[in-house]
């Protein structure tokens, strides 16, 4: 991923966690080498892929406490009442409003066809190949935990 | 007037934030109905009378666009406002939208005001409704608690 890709995708994500969420982060260049950020917290990743022009996929890897946030955050309600399904349609969502958001900039007339967001749960954050792709990813660090965002998608 | 809202989104979180805003928003609201796509959406616009439609596009099933072209094919729907709230950001698809007579759009991620904004400008075109002069946040608080 070059730099102006790298760029409006990491626009793209502030923007939607700020307005949408009220939640900051600082960018990084890249994974921390200690692995702390990777066995403190589980995660849960939200998956949405697109057709059109060779296709591709937009992948958040979201810690549980910063998804329980921005779920909190998005509703306004108490933390305590968000539910698991709560939880997993914000994540979606956000899935959505990233790569909805990105593809809308890079692709203005409309080629790429955004598919419906898939949640699931991350059983080894380690073991997950797109966090190993160092070359097409964003990480964000949050008062929560790190913000992973891979992008899948050919060249040039 | 009280208005019958439709919302249609296939998120619930996204359903109960948009109910949220349209209700500080200060627009009366007789009933709020809500369907996940646009088939639902159909479907409950045979059972029920709806003033306004707050519709998202990327939908499964049948999607906000497919929902807005059987609205617009419709004699009885067809004058019905229809506002999206959507990710889609293409050009060439805003502009398909715009060709079908949707009444307006807001881009996700969006700030409250703006849908206040657009959803007054809409009601006051098609029935001739006051803008509501309540802002969404009093003061200089402007943290919205969704």
């Amino acid at each position: 991923m070059d730099n102006r890709m790298r760029n409006l995708l990491s626009e793209t994500a502030a923007q939607v966690f700020e307005t949408m969420y009220y939640i900051f982060f600082s960018r990084l260049h890249s994974l921390p080498a200690d692995l702390d950020w990777a066995t403190r917290h589980r995660y849960v990743k939200a998956v949405v892929s697109f057709t059109g022009k060779g296709g591709g996929a937009l992948t958040l890897f979201m810690p549980v406490p910063l998804a329980r946030m921005v779920t909190t955050n998005f509703l306004g309600i108490d933390r305590s009442e968000v539910s698991e399904q709560q939880i997993q349609d914000t994540c979606r969502e956000a899935a959505n409003m990233v790569g909805g958001g990105f593809l809308g900039q890079i692709d203005p007339e409309g080629e790429y066809v955004l598919g419906i967001p898939v949640v699931t749960p991350v059983a080894d954050i380690l073991q997950e190949p797109a966090v190993d792709d160092r070359d097409h990813q964003c990480v964000f660090k949050t008062e929560h935990g790190l913000l992973i965002i891979h992008l899948a998608m050919p060249e040039g | 007037m009280a208005f019958n809202i439709l919302v249609a989104d296939d998120s619930e979180t996204m359903r109960a934030v948009v109910k949220k805003v349209v209700t500080m928003a200060g627009v009366p609201v007789g009933q709020f109905l809500e369907a996940s796509n646009g088939r639902e959406a159909l479907q409950l616009l045979e059972e029920s009378w709806v003033d306004v439609i707050l519709s998202d596009i990327n939908m499964p099933e049948m999607s906000g666009m497919e929902f807005l072209r059987a609205l617009k094919g419709s004699p009885e729907l067809r004058n019905i406002p229809v506002i999206l709230i959507t990710t889609e950001s293409s050009q060439a698809r805003m502009a398909e939208a715009q060709r079908l007579g949707v009444a307006g759009y807001v881009r996700k991620p969006f700030q409250p005001e703006t849908i206040k904004k657009l959803l007054d400008e809409v009601l006051a075109a098609a029935y001739d409704r006051e803008p509501s002069a309540v802002p969404l946040a009093g003061g200089d608080d402007d943290g919205m608690d969704f």
